[in-house]
């Protein structure tokens, strides 16, 4: 394992809000090229977590470092350019209401890359829309779509800038069984596509037994259990086996 | 000590309120400079909200002109009725119609979108495209409050004005060059300089109150709304309080 | 983009139609306080601003010719005024001019009215000096206006009373008729007249003391360190009491002869045809009358002056102390 490049490495990360500890000691590593689920009850302090990993929020101790950075040493400049290579889907899509699906995926590109011509900008954002099979929705507003369709153009403006690592947060959220399906598998093709690495926040298990290689398990503010989702559930432990019920 | 838990709650938002503030000044400075959503902020708030200043400050100045009528006639001043309608609209009643108007507008929605964009995570979206939100959302938003603010006053005086033109001639006639040398011969720069000035400050306590209840929203849509109601009460008080306390200023500077 | 692009030049056309109401209406202010036209700066002293403040109108002959720069007191009488003249209108005002603060209407703003003088001049320039006319305060007028009219009241319930008097009394008509009497009263008339006009006199020549003792700081304050000088005031005092005494026994002295004279003429003796035809004496009588109203009113003013002067104020108080002891006894 150790020979392989790790694309994000947690060590003993802290988080707490007020006197509510979330994080206690979380270890975490994602090999490159791999797909890991992270599983947990609701307000186990999973989004807090990748939310630490992208620099939303400040662990109050432990070290995250991200493609060879440690994030805490980063200073803004270094962050927005070390998070071109990081994609984070929200949970809410996160869609800006005011602007054009257009707009919504020119954002990250204009403002990462400034310069970029009109017409390559035009491409990215064509090819990124088709890879979602949206294309067609180029000029309407979020407001106009359903959420399968919100979630897909969300998906699109996390690819736009063609990360290498995507996190995503609870990405089968609120949506139904079948359209859960076809983001799920959207999200293998891409993986497969673009070659990235990802954590996916879930505790939908038809999402995580279709996407993720391996597993981890949050209980506690830790990692409880990791393996892949096959030897986990064949677990007797009777913490693990409420999750696979 | 202990203190009262609403006293405590309100010394707290308004410390939160004093730190935003700060970090506005902090960030305002600061390049990079987010000219083209200024712009588009000014487009908003500013063009946007004119035809409902307009419409009210016409109605105002209307009204105010109908009601000092009667009494001007009592006095048998009614000659001075340009005058005083002049030196109420200019001094007082267009900045303050026009902020209260602006602060139940603007307030309210930059309270509520920045409170919902809080909500469904646009702000940290864009925090992680590489913008910095308080620059892109914040500062833009309390400069083009700040600026619009005093260009939708002087065209609200101007359309009250007007308004008032109207309701002098509808029971006497005066011609409008008449009317506006009366209006015009009264006024001085102390009339019109600190009222222009204050209504920077109106505009600039109005962005600043709703964009700290927005970025400060609680979760849900709950919050969204309390937010946006927040931001008009707060916004609507802070005009009077700076309207209270400009009124001191200029004394004690000698313009009034 | 085609649509940001107009909403941009309906922002710029927002904001410029707000600047530009701005400049107009500061432009249109300005030129009332004569900021952006070419002026020359005079000077003029008054002893009473009678409110004028900076920014006032000056006109020349009633028509705008410019305005109020400063009010300043300059010392503890007289008060500077700077004046901006329109450099148009200071070609047609000559040096002789003479300034005075006047109201715009009788309720309205103050003004500088400036007046021509008389004979030519040359047109005033840069720095010079407008001479000033002395004009009725309004307070003033009004304060003397109450007076007159309280005098006038006086005046005329004594009047009434006179007359009254004159109606009821059988022997003035009589005395009207009897001729032989008129040369006599019209001899003692003209003395009383005499006496009341030299009477007057004093009072204006005291009254005029009085004056100058109010306004006189130097001879004021010399009275207050100079005990010799009040004890001779006091003297003086006592002689005016004196005087006024000796008026009183005038009075009655001629109240006396009256009497004599309706005594003759109850028993029928006077010609009175001769007053009633002789008018230049009835115009004398009136007079006469009138004089000694006039100085018994201006006495009194003075006295009630002279009561409030604080120089007096104790002698008075000490006098009513007494009468108000002599009254228990």
């Amino acid at each position: 394992m150790s020979n392989t490049e790790a694309a994000i490495l947690i060590q003993n990360l802290y988080k707490g809000f007020g006197s509510n500890q979330v994080l206690k000691g979380f270890n975490l590593r994602l090999n490159k090229g791999e797909n890991l689920a992270v599983l947990g009850k609701s307000g186990s302090g999973k989004s807090v977590l990748i939310k630490c990993i992208i620099g939303l929020m400040q662990p109050d101790e432990g070290e995250i470092t991200v493609l060879g950075e440690s994030i805490s040493s980063l200073n803004q400049d270094h962050l927005d350019h070390l998070r071109v290579k990081i994609g984070f889907l929200f949970q809410s899509n996160a869609l800006y209401d005011s602007m054009t699906v257009r707009e919504n995926l020119e954002f990250p590109l204009r403002r990462h890359w400034m310069e970029i011509s009109d017409k390559e900008t035009n491409d990215l954002v064509m090819e990124s829309l088709e890879n979602v099979g949206l294309a067609h929705t180029v000029d309407l507003m979020p407001i106009e779509l359903s959420g399968g369709m919100r979630k897909r153009i969300a998906l699109a403006r996390t690819l736009i800038l063609k990360p290498e690592i995507i996190l995503y947060d609870e990405p089968t959220t609120g949506l139904d069984p079948i359209t859960s399906k076809e983001i799920s598998d959207l999200m293998n093709a891409l993986q497969k596509k673009y070659n990235t690495s990802s954590i996916i926040i879930s505790h939908d298990m038809n999402c995580i037994q279709r996407t993720a290689d391996r597993m981890i398990l949050l209980v506690d503010g830790i990692a409880y259990a990791e393996g892949e989702f096959d030897t986990l559930k064949a677990s007797t432990d009777p913490v693990i086996l409420p999750y696979f019920e | 000590m202990t203190l009262p838990p609403n006293t405590k709650r309100f010394l707290e938002e308004a410390g939160a309120i004093a730190q935003f503030t700060g970090r506005f000044f902090r960030e305002v400075f600061r390049p990079r400079y987010e000219w083209s959503a200024f712009i588009q902020q000014c487009y908003m708030i500013g063009y946007k909200s004119l035809p409902l200043v307009g419409l009210t400050g016409f109605i105002m100045g209307l009204v105010l002109t109908m009601q000092l009528r009667p009494s001007l006639i009592d006095y048998g001043v009614e000659s001075e009725l340009p005058a005083m309608v002049g030196i109420a609209i200019v001094r007082e009643i267009g900045p303050v119609i026009t902020a209260l108007i602006f602060a139940g507008k603007i307030g309210s929605s930059i309270g509520a979108e920045l409170g919902s964009m809080k909500v469904t995570e646009q702000i940290d979206a864009m925090e992680v495209s590489g913008t910095n939100p308080f620059k892109y959302l914040v500062v833009t938003r309390v400069l083009a409050t700040t600026f619009m603010l005093p260009i939708l006053v002087l065209l609200g005086d101007a359309i009250s004005l007007y308004g008032a033109y109207l309701g002098v001639n509808i029971k006497a006639t005066t011609s409008f060059s008449l009317y506006y040398t009366q209006v015009f011969n009264n006024l001085s720069f102390s009339d019109v300089l600190p009222a222009f000035v204050k209504s920077f400050f109106f505009g600039f306590a109005i962005g600043i109150i709703g964009c700290f209840k927005g970025f400060h929203s609680s979760k849900g849509t709950e919050g969204v709304g309390r937010s946006a109601n927040s931001s008009v009460v707060l916004g609507s008080l802070m005009v009077f309080i700076i309207d209270l306390i400009a009124v001191q200023v200029t004394d004690i500077l000698g313009f009034n | 983009m085609q649509n940001k692009r107009t909403n941009l030049i309906k922002l710029g056309l927002f904001t410029l139609s707000g600047l530009l109401f701005l400049v107009l209406s500061l432009y249109l202010i300005g030129r009332n306080q004569q900021l952006f036209r070419a002026s020359i700066l005079v000077k003029t002293y008054f002893r009473h601003a009678g409110g004028l403040v900076p920014g006032n109108n000056v006109r020349y002959a009633g028509i705008q010719a410019g305005t109020v720069k400063s009010v300043k007191l300059i010392n503890d009488t007289t008060i500077q005024l700077e004046l901006l003249i329109d450099k148009e209108a200071s070609k047609h005002i000559l040096k002789n001019s003479l300034a005075s603060i006047g109201t715009e209407g009788l309720i309205g703003n103050r003004v500088v009215n400036l007046v021509p003088g008389d004979g030519p001049a040359e047109p005033i320039q840069e720095g010079d000096e407008i001479a000033t006319k002395k004009t009725i305060d309004t307070d003033a007028v009004l304060e003397t206006l109450s007076v007159t009219n309280q005098n006038a009241a006086i005046l005329s319930a004594e009047l009434v009373q006179t007359i009254t008097r004159f109606n009821n009394s059988s022997a003035v008509w009589k005395l009207l008729e009897d001729s032989s009497l008129a040369v006599s009263i019209k001899a003692s008339l003209s003395n009383i007249e005499q006496a009341s006009v030299s009477t007057k006199q004093l009072t204006a020549e005291l009254n005029q003391v009085i004056h100058d003792l109010k306004q006189e700081r130097g001879l004021v304050q010399h009275l207050i360190y100079d005990t010799v000088m009040s004890g001779q005031l006091e003297r003086t005092l006592a002689q005016l009491e004196q005087t006024s005494q000796q008026t009183v026994t005038m009075t009655q002295k001629v109240n006396d002869l009256i009497t004599g004279v309706q005594n003759e003429i109850k028993e029928g003796k006077g010609p009175a045809n001769a007053i009633l035809s002789d008018t230049s004496m009835t115009g004398s009588l009136h007079r006469s009358l009138s004089n000694i109203e006039k100085s018994t009113a201006t006495f009194n003013e003075n006295m009630t002056a002279l009561q409030h002067n604080f120089l007096f104020r104790g002698y008075f108080r000490k006098k009513e102390k007494k009468n108000a002891k002599e009254k228990s006894n």
